[in-house]
């Protein structure tokens, strides 16, 4: 069922978009995999991660048990996957009505 | 002035977007999810032991089926055991989990490999032979190795093309 388009401000933030992008299709991501595909310092992830984890849009974890130094792993909640797919709904109806302006 | 006219521009203040964007920076947003789709289609490269391996544990499970109790329960728990360390072992190295999302990306080969699985399980409780348990096994693993790989190459393709912004 497509959702219905809503606006969210925490999810149009650039970084935040494009790892809740990232999330809705890979589920869950390691932290240093997120970083890179923004291309941002750690310092700038960890920011955008810690608000979107405030909102329930993500949530953190860090297996231990597998030896090693133990990596934060990244994981799009049911919550989150609603709010992206909202947003998106409402990106593309704003670019839909540029579309049928310029038409 | 129409509801379009009063779209505001987007003001990021400590990352924070506070009023929504105009029509054209929705664009620019969408364009950037496009860009980290085409970035997840680059990070999606399966090791190439990755489909040779789901085989041999798949040829693994059915076998197991015509095996005694004493047998067949050992030779699962080594299979489940090879599956864990196969999809721990990729997530370690794209950095990504295996999600049931990818699967829609590409679901005429997910639906292939599946349905291969499934039919060879039912020949072989049809037939219970060995010789036919041992030729659906091979066939199973020859199919698992094209059929992986198509449905990466299809996964991909997909994600590079756009999933959601189109």
């Amino acid at each position: 069922m497509k959702p219905a388009p809503s606006f969210d401000e925490v999810i149009h933030a650039p970084n935040r978009l494009k790892i809740c992008a990232l999330l809705a299709t890979a589920t869950t991501a390691e932290f240093g995999t997120l970083r890179d595909a923004l291309g941002v310092a750690d310092s700038v992830t960890s920011k955008q991660l810690k608000v979107l984890s405030e909102v329930g849009y993500v949530k953190l974890s860090k297996p231990t048990g597998t030896g090693g130094r133990a990596k934060t792993w990244v994981t799009l909640t049911p919550a989150g996957r609603r709010a992206f797919q909202g947003h998106l709904a409402m990106l593309q109806q704003m670019a839909a009505d540029v579309a049928q302006d310029v038409g | 002035m129409t509801e379009r006219d009063c779209y505001l521009s987007v003001m990021e203040n400590n990352g924070e977007s506070t009023l929504h964007p105009s029509p054209e920076e929705a664009r620019a947003s969408l364009e950037n999810v496009r860009r980290m789709e085409a970035d997840l289609a680059d990070r999606l490269v399966t090791p190439w032991w990755y489909y040779p391996g789901l085989g041999l544990v798949e040829a693994l499970f059915i076998t197991s089926m015509t095996f005694p109790a004493w047998l067949g329960l050992p030779a699962v728990a080594l299979g489940l055991a090879g599956l864990g360390l196969l999809v721990r072992t990729w997530q370690r190295l794209t950095g990504l989990g295996l999600s049931l999302q990818y699967s829609a990306l590409a679901p005429g080969w997910i639906i292939a490999l599946v349905g291969t699985y499934l039919s060879a399980i039912v020949v072989v409780l049809l037939a219970d032979q060995a010789v036919v348990t041992a030729v659906v096994a091979i066939v199973v693993f020859a199919a698992t190795v094209p059929l992986g790989r198509g449905a990466d190459n299809a996964m991909r393709y997909r994600l590079r093309h756009g999933t959601r912004t189109r």
